[in-house]
């Protein structure tokens, strides 16, 4: 059985790495996709590169144009004590793209982790796992994370932790499924007889080919922890000085909206911008992945 | 089916288990502990902090706590509000209403326009109509609720003064339904796009699977208008792997509700909710936690066992 299948096994090497072009191809088909990645690109550099890009600093506010409107000196305006919103939103991309990536990537590496234990080793382990999952779907997550974060105290990374660990139980579902389908495929049974231990089966023999649903919804998870962290910060449960995010800027632009509308337009357009693009491109990922779309 | 009925109800036991020692520990993870409300009171001394705590049984080994704290909660007790003094569950009851008002109505509307929609986008496949709604369901997920509600307010209520910026009803009326209708059109005009934006496209998909089934083209063989075909063939078939989410949704819409109400100052649990966050008010907030839980796994529940009743092809054993 295992010698039958290793001139194979070659053969889908080069199956695969022929796919992956062809994957890659498949996600830009079509244009309004690459407009999506090049902006969220585009984004990502100005937030990295904020300090060589900005045009004034965070802390040298300009007192003779407070809430000026957006213009030439001031692109996108001005906030209520003259500091420049466009410095505001490139600073603010740092915390709220890092947050957004960060919890996506670490609610589904727990996600992953837990789905491939439950599907891999079945029984106990799997009812354990999976009635925890259970819980973690049967909580309000919006108020547990807002609760969460009254109670922990709400830093950079504490929001990375009580973001991730309210949104890992939809991969974990995910993978489990995947898992349950691979488990007793006959590669798998093959490592098994050749002596391999679980943990290389899992994470080198199943987990690869179990991986695609899990890069999809990964990406989505980025555009919901992007929202999430906002929405905290809006409510004041989020960022707080001297750090700043998209919806901390929003939480501030609540008391000017009426006079100072560039305020809360902004912060507001770079979330809903983004969150889209993400989308975007994680349908088309999916899109691309989805055999049922070859036909 | 009672059977099913029955084993469903077991099966919440322990996620309700879990659920318990999950807000258990969130409690002993406060600031202060669940002590801190007695440290706040003014002229409390070391002794009686003591007392209490031994009245409390707070000196007890955890399990022991833990089993107060459930029997407690089980009976409604939550605490009192660090606040305003009031027991925790009595507020949060006092905004029920405020909040189911604003959830059913945006619920209802959200469904009805949900089904609409989506069956529009699925019998008209790849045309116009169905890009134009695709792209516009794209929007309105990716628009974060809190920020719509913000532009909103600023555009109908600030500007155009068409709609009062806030609140359930004007002060110092007597209940009108015209004046309640005219506070409500905003908030929950929010809350129903953001949950069409969601349901269209379930409903879409749920459609274009039943309209390839081989009875849809049997009906349509028949002569049967096409109208008929697709609202009482296809679209009672569609509805089965809908009715699932959309029950689910509705228990989750109380997040929603959470952010409009805090923007349009609705009185009810998540404005609440959101006031108790900024002052650390505990009780009110484990209490509304606790409670929202209970009520999303009934509506688990109920989605499941409504789905076992409405499809006989499913037999659970």
């Amino acid at each position: 059985m295992a010698l039958a299948t290793e001139p194979k096994a070659s053969e889908a090497v080069a199956v695969v790495s022929r796919q992956r072009v062809s994957v890659f191809r498949k996600i830009f088909r079509r244009p309004i996709t690459i407009l999506a990645a090049a902006f969220i690109l585009v984004v990502a550099l100005a937030a990295i590169f904020a300090p060589w890009i900005a045009p004034y600093t965070l802390n040298n506010p300009d007192l003779n144009a407070m809430l000026a409107p957006p213009g030439i000196h001031h692109l996108m305006g001005t906030d209520d004590v003259g500091i420049d919103l466009f410095t505001e939103v490139l600073y603010g991309g740092r915390i709220s793209l890092s947050v957004g990536v960060i919890s996506a990537l670490v609610a589904v590496i727990i996600g992953g982790t837990i789905g491939s234990l439950a599907g891999y080793f079945g029984g106990w382990v799997d009812e354990i796992l999976m009635r925890v999952t259970d819980v973690g779907l049967s909580v309000p997550s919006l108020f547990i994370i807002l609760g969460l974060s009254a109670v922990l105290g709400a830093t950079p990374v504490t929001i990375v932790e009580i973001i991730s660990l309210t949104s890992w139980m939809y991969p974990a579902r995910l993978i489990r499924s995947r898992i349950l389908n691979l488990r007793n495929a006959d590669y798998v049974d093959a490592a098994r007889m050749v002596g391999c231990r679980s943990g290389r089966i899992i994470f080198r023999h199943i987990l690869p080919n179990a991986i695609s649903p899990l890069i999809v919804n990964c990406t989505l998870l980025v555009g919901q922890a992007i929202v999430l962290e906002s929405v905290m910060s809006f409510l004041g449960a989020g960022i707080q000085p001297p750090h700043i995010s998209w919806g901390f800027l929003l939480n501030q632009a609540q008391s000017y909206v009426s006079n100072a509308p560039w305020l809360a337009i902004f912060p507001g357009l770079m979330i809903f911008l983004v969150v889209l693009c993400i989308n975007v491109v994680g349908d088309a990922v999916r899109d691309s992945l989805d055999a049922r779309n070859d036909k | 089916m009672y059977v099913y009925v029955v084993r469903r109800i077991l099966q919440a036991i322990p996620v309700l288990f879990g659920i318990s020692i999950l807000l258990f520990f969130m409690m002993h993870a406060i600031p202060g502990g669940p002590m801190a409300m007695y440290e706040h009171q003014p002229g409390m001394t070391k002794e009686l902090l003591a007392q209490i705590k031994a009245n409390f049984g707070l000196d007890k080994p955890l399990w022991v706590q833990y089993w107060n704290w459930v029997r407690g909660a089980v009976q409604g007790n939550f605490g009192y509000s660090y606040s305003y003094g009031q027991p925790a569950i009595q507020m949060v009851l006092q905004r029920l209403p405020a909040t189911l008002e604003l959830m059913l109505s945006a619920y209802i509307i959200g469904v009805l326009v949900s089904f609409v929609i989506g069956v529009i986008s699925a019998t008209r496949q790849y045309s116009v109509t169905d890009y134009t709604l695709t792209i516009l369901s794209y929007f309105g997920v990716a628009m974060p609720t809190f920020w719509v509600g913000l532009m909103v307010l600023v555009i109908f209520a600030a500007d155009l003064h068409w709609f009062p910026a806030g609140g359930i009803s004007s002060s110092g009326t007597v209940f009108s339904l015209g004046d309640r209708i005219w506070h409500a059109v905003l908030p929950v005009s929010i809350l129903a796009v953001y949950q069409v934006a969601h349901e269209s496209r379930y409903v879409r998909s749920s459609m274009l699977d039943a309209l390839s089934e081989d009875y849809v083209r049997t009906a349509r063989a028949k002569g049967l208008l096409r109208r008929v075909v697709t609202w009482r063939h296809a679209l009672r078939n569609a509805l089965l792997p809908v009715t699932t989410v959309m029950i689910m949704d509705g228990a989750y819409l109380f997040g929603g509700a959470l952010i409009t109400e805090s923007i349009f100052s609705w009185p009810g649990m998540g404005r609440l909710f959101a006031q108790a966050i900024a002052q650390d008010d505990y009780p009110v907030i484990m209490c509304e936690i606790s409670l929202l839980s209970v009520i999303i796994i009934l509506a688990n529940i109920v989605s499941d066992v409504l789905y076992a009743y409405m499809d006989p092809r499913v037999r659970y054993d």
